[in-house]
C-alpha cells in the first residue's frame, strides 16, 4: 500500500512532466539549478583552497567552516520539514479522499514521511552536496567520501523529517490548531531566531578584520559552532571529517546514533500517529471554526477592514452617490489587499519582516565597528549595505509577491473570464505590493547609512539604487509567478519556499548584483568616492543599468501574462 | 461544416447571431478535445448544449468564456474576435462555472463591489445592481458575512449575482443547477426565460439536467466525442430521431445511441496517436 500511495505521486510527477507546461520548465529548471550548483561548487572549492593556505591552522579552519554549513543545513531542514510536513499531513488535498480508503494509519504515516522527506532535503542537494563535493575535491579526498557522503546524508534529512511530523502531529492536537498553517509561523520565528543566536555566536564580521582576533587560537574558538554531540550535524561531522582528511576511522558512536536516530523517531512518530494522527487532522480540518488568538485578531481585523460596519443599506447607499466609474485597476489591489489582512497565515508572517529590518541594523552596526578603517572601507561599506538590502529586498519579495499570482487558487477563473487582460492584472499585482517593499527598502537604506556615518549624497544614490532594485525585484516576483502558478496549492509560504521561487531568488540576486556593479564606477563618481577619473564608459554602463531594469520590469510581467495564459 | 461557414440569421428577427463559434478545436497532445465545432448562439434566446461526460461541453463552454485558448478556431462575440478583442468580448460576457470558487476572504458585498470594478461600471449603477441581485438571490442579510462561511448553494448564487451584475448580453453556464436548492431551481428557470424575453439576453448552458433544457432551451445542441451531432429544436431533434412523441431523454438516447465499432472508431480518431502508440506498445 505503502508503494501504492508512493506511485501515485511519482505518476502525477510524470503526468506534469509529460505536459506541455511541464515539458518546457522542467529542462529550464534544470539548467538553471545545475548552473547554480556549479557556481556553489566554485564558491566551494575558493574558500576552501584560500583556507587551505592559512598556515597551521588551515585544515582546522576547513573542518569548522564545514561544521558551521552542516549546522546551518540542520537548522533550514527543520524549518523547511515543518512548513511541509503541515502541508503533507494536514491540509494536502488528496487526504480527504484517502481518509476516506481503507487505508492503515500506519501505512499513510509512512508514504507521507518519505514524501515529506523528498520535498523537503532537495534544498540539500541543489545547496549542500555541491559544497560538500568541493570540499572533497580541494582537500584530495578518497574515492569513497563520495559514496559515503549520500549513505550520511540520507539519515541526516531523515531526522528533521520525524521531528517535524512529530511537531506538527503535537500542535495540531494540543493547540488544536485553527489555521495549523500558523503554527509554522510560531516554529520559524524560533528557528529564525536559532539561527540568528548562532550566526551571532559566531560573529562573522570578525573574519573580515583578522586583527581583532589576539591570538590564531581566539579565531578558532570563533569559529567553533555552537553545536553539542546530541545534535546530528555533529555526527555527520565525525563521520566525514577523518574521511576527509585522511585521519582515523569515522567515529563509530556517531555512525551508530546517526542510523539508529532516524530509525527510532520513526517508530516513535509512527506509534504516536497511531492515536493522534486523526485528531490532529480533524482539528486542522476544522480550523476554521475554532477559537484561537488568531482567529480573534482575524476577527478584528476583519471588523476593521470590512468595507464598512454599517447596514448594507447604508453601504448601498454610500456607493450610490458616487458617478465615478469604477476602476478596475484599483479594484485588483483593494481586493489583494484585504484578502491578505484578513488572512492570517500570509499577515502574520510580516512579524518576520519586523524580525529582518531589527536583526539588519543590529548587525549592520556590528559590521561597521568591525570593518572599521580596515579591508572595505566606507566604499565596501556602503556597496555592502546596498548589496545586503538588495538581497532583503528580493527575499521579502519571494515569500510575498513570488505567491501573489498562486494566491488567486481556484477563484482565478474570475480573473480569467473578466475584461481584463492578463498583463493588466500582474501590473496590478505589481502596483498593488509596490508600497510596502519599497518603504521597508528605503528605511534599510537609509537608517543603515544614517546609523553608520555615511554621507547623505552616497546614502541617497544607494536610496535610488534600491528603489529601482524594488521596482525590478517586485515586478520579477510577480512575472515569474504567474511563469509557474500553483493555484492547487493553499499554503502561500510552501509556494515561496517551492522551486520556482527558489529560481526567481537566484536569477534575481544574479541581476541585482549586475547591477549594483554596472552602477559601481557612476556611484563611487558622483559620491566622490571614487580614485580613477569618470569615463563614458562609467555613464554607459550606469545608463546601460537602468535600461536593463525596466527591460525586466516590462518582459517579466509581459512573459508572465503570456505563459499565465498558457497554462490552461 | 467549415471556416467559411456564414452566421446564420435568426429567421424570426434577422438578428445576426451573437455568438458565432467556427472550426472551434482544442487538442492537448494527441487528444482531441473538441473537433471543429461551428456554432451559432441566436440573441435573445437560451442555446442548449448537451452530451454526455467527457463529450467536450465544458472545454467549448470554456473556450467561449476566453478561460481556455483553443488549437483553431474562430469566436466572434457581439462582432468581436475573443481573440483579437479579448476585452471587448469579455465585457458582453458573464459565466457561471459549475463549481462555484470564489475569494472566501471577501464578503459577498465586496465580491459584488469588486466584480463591477473588473467590468468599469459606475458606482452608482454598481449600487443599484448589488441592491436588484442581493435581494433577487436571496443573500441580502448575509451580505456582510465572510463568503468562506456559505453553503455551496449560498455559493451558487452569489456566482450568478455576479455574472448578471454587469447586464452582460451573453450568459454562459455551466451545470447551473449545481448545488442549488428546489426553490433555487425554479427561480433560476424563470430567471432564465425572463432575461432572454424581458432583456434579449443570449444564454448558452450546458447541462446534464434534461428536464431543465427541455423547460428553457430555446435551441439545443447535442455533442459527442468533441463533435455537435444533432442542433436544432426540441421538436426538431424529435423528428431526427425518430422519438417523435419522445420527452427530451428520450431523444437524447436515441441520438447519441451507438454501436461498438462505432464508439471504438471515435476513440480512435478522438486520441489520435496516443492510441496507437498505446497500441503499438501492446503489441
Amino acid at each position: 500500500m505503502i508503494r501504492q500511495l508512493l506511485a501515485i505521486k511519482l505518476q502525477t510527477l510524470r503526468g506534469s512532466l509529460r505536459s506541455k507546461q511541464g515539458r518546457l520548465r522542467i529542462p529550464a529548471f534544470a539548467v538553471m539549478s545545475l548552473l547554480f550548483a556549479f557556481m556553489l561548487y566554485g564558491a566551494g572549492e575558493f574558500v576552501t583552497s584560500h583556507a587551505l593556505q592559512i598556515d597551521l591552522v588551515g585544515e582546522l579552519l576547513v573542518h569548522r567552516l564545514l561544521s558551521i554549513t552542516v549546522l546551518v543545513f540542520f537548522a533550514l531542514l527543520l524549518f523547511s520539514n515543518v512548513v511541509t510536513a503541515f502541508s503533507t499531513f494536514y491540509l494536502a488535498d488528496d487526504l480527504e479522499f484517502l481518509m476516506g480508503q481503507p487505508i492503515s494509519t500506519d501505512q499513510l504515516f509512512a508514504s507521507r514521511f518519505i514524501e515529506s522527506m523528498v520535498q523537503s532535503s532537495w534544498i540539500l542537494a541543489l545547496f549542500g552536496l555541491p559544497l560538500f563535493i568541493a570540499v572533497g575535491v580541494e582537500m584530495g579526498a578518497p574515492l569513497y567520501y563520495y559514496p559515503l557522503l549520500l549513505v550520511v546524508l540520507l539519515p541526516f534529512v531523515a531526522i528533521p523529517t520525524a521531528l517535524a511530523s512529530i511537531f506538527a502531529l503535537l500542535v495540531t492536537n494540543i493547540i488544536a490548531a485553527n489555521r495549523t498553517r500558523d503554527a509554522a509561523l510560531f516554529f520559524g520565528l524560533v528557528a529564525f531566531t536559532v539561527l540568528f543566536v548562532i550566526i551571532r555566536a559566531f560573529e562573522p564580521e570578525r573574519l573580515l578584520n583578522p586583527d581583532s582576533f589576539d591570538s590564531i587560537g581566539e579565531m578558532m574558538r570563533l569559529l567553533s559552532p555552537p553545536t553539542t554531540a546530541y545534535f546530528p550535524d555533529d555526527w555527520v561531522i565525525n563521520i566525514l571529517t577523518p574521511v576527509l582528511f585522511e585521519l582515523d576511522a569515522p567515529v563509530t558512536w556517531s555512525a551508530i546514533l546517526l542510523f539508529t536516530t532516524p530509525i527510532a523517531l520513526f517508530f516513535l512518530a509512527t506509534w504516536l500517529h497511531r492515536p493522534l494522527y486523526f485528531r490532529g487532522y480533524s482539528n486542522a480540518k476544522e480550523g476554521e471554526h475554532s477559537g484561537g488568538i488568531m482567529v480573534a485578531i482575524r476577527d478584528w481585523l476583519l471588523e476593521k477592514t470590512r468595507t464598512t460596519s454599517r447596514s448594507v443599506d447604508e453601504q448601498l447607499q454610500n456607493l450610490a452617490g458616487s458617478e465615478e466609474q469604477a476602476s478596475a485597476l484599483r479594484q485588483l489591489i483593494k481586493k489583494d489587499q484585504t484578502i491578505f489582512t484578513r488572512d492570517a497565515s500570509q499577515w502574520s508572517q510580516l512579524l518576520i519582516v519586523v524580525a529582518i529590518i531589527v536583526i539588519y541594523l543590529v548587525n549592520f552596526k556590528y559590521f561597521e565597528i568591525a570593518a572599521e578603517g580596515t579591508l572595505i572601507g566606507d566604499i565596501g561599506l556602503v556597496f555592502f549595505n546596498l548589496a545586503a538590502c538588495a538581497f532583503v529586498v528580493v527575499a521579502l519579495c519571494g515569500r510575498f509577491l513570488f505567491p501573489a499570482v498562486s494566491v488567486e487558487g481556484r477563484a482565478f477563473w474570475i480573473i480569467l473570464q473578466a475584461p481584463i487582460s492578463l498583463q493588466r492584472f500582474l501590473v496590478g499585482k505589481w502596483l498593488g505590493s509596490l508600497l510596502p517593499i519599497v518603504a521597508v527598502g528605503q528605511f534599510l537604506i537609509w537608517s543603515s547609512n544614517l546609523l553608520v556615518g555615511i554621507d547623505l549624497v552616497a546614502t541617497s544614490l544607494a536610496a535610488a539604487q534600491t528603489l529601482i532594485i524594488s521596482l525590478v525585484a517586485s515586478a520579477m516576483a510577480v512575472g515569474m509567478g504567474a511563469m509557474s502558478p500553483q493555484f492547487h496549492n493553499p499554503n502561500a509560504a510552501k509556494i515561496a519556499s517551492s522551486f520556482g521561487a527558489v529560481i526567481f531568488m537566484i536569477f534575481t540576486i544574479f541581476l541585482t548584483l549586475l547591477l549594483i556593479g554596472m552602477w559601481f564606477h557612476a556611484t563611487t563618481t558622483l559620491a566622490g568616492m571614487s580614485r580613477s577619473p569618470a569615463t563614458p564608459t562609467t555613464w554607459l554602463s550606469a545608463l546601460a543599468a537602468l535600461l536593463i531594469s525596466a527591460a525586466a520590469v516590462v518582459a517579466a510581467l509581459k512573459v508572465g501574462a503570456r505563459m499565465l495564459a498558457r497554462h490552461f | 461544416m467549415n471556416d467559411e461557414t456564414p452566421p446564420q440569421t435568426d429567421g424570426s428577427t434577422g438578428e445576426a447571431p451573437l455568438v458565432v463559434v467556427r472550426g472551434l478545436t482544442k487538442t492537448y497532445d494527441d487528444f482531441t478535445a473538441v473537433d471543429h465545432i461551428d456554432l451559432d448562439v441566436p440573441t435573445g434566446q437560451v442555446f442548449g448544449v448537451l452530451g454526455p461526460n467527457g463529450a467536450g461541453k465544458t472545454t467549448t463552454m470554456r473556450m467561449i468564456t476566453g478561460l481556455i485558448e483553443p488549437t483553431a478556431g474562430s469566436i466572434s462575440i457581439d462582432g468581436f474576435d475573443l481573440q483579437k478583442d479579448t476585452v471587448d468580448a469579455k465585457k458582453v460576457t458573464g459565466f457561471i462555472p459549475d463549481r462555484p470558487y470564489v475569494y472566501d476572504k471577501l464578503t459577498a458585498f465586496e465580491y459584488l463591489r469588486f466584480i463591477g470594478g473588473l467590468y468599469g461600471m459606475t458606482e452608482k449603477r454598481i449600487a443599484a445592481r448589488i441592491d436588484e441581485l442581493l435581494t433577487l438571490f436571496e443573500l441580502r442579510e448575509w451580505s456582510n458575512g465572510l463568503i468562506e462561511s456559505f453553503s455551496h448553494g449560498m455559493k451558487q448564487r452569489l456566482v450568478f449575482s455576479g455574472a448578471l451584475l454587469p447586464e452582460p448580453r451573453l450568459l454562459v453556464i455551466d451545470e447551473p443547477m449545481v448545488g442549488l436548492d428546489p426553490k433555487g431551481h425554479h427561480l433560476v428557470k424563470t430567471l432564465f426565460r425572463s432575461l432572454v424575453e424581458e432583456q434579449r439576453m443570449s444564454i448558452l448552458l450546458s447541462t446534464h439536467t434534461l428536464e431543465v433544457a427541455e423547460e428553457v432551451c430555446d435551441q439545443i445542441v447535442i455533442i459527442n466525442h468533441g463533435r455537435i451531432i444533432a442542433r436544432g429544436t426540441l421538436g426538431q431533434l424529435r423528428l431526427e430521431s425518430g422519438e417523435n412523441d419522445g420527452n427530451l431523454e428520450q431523444v437524447f438516447l436515441r441520438i447519441t445511441e451507438e454501436t461498438e465499432d462505432e464508439r471504438d472508431q471515435a476513440v480512435a480518431r478522438r486520441f489520435g496517436n496516443a492510441r496507437r502508440s498505446v497500441e503499438e506498445e501492446a503489441s
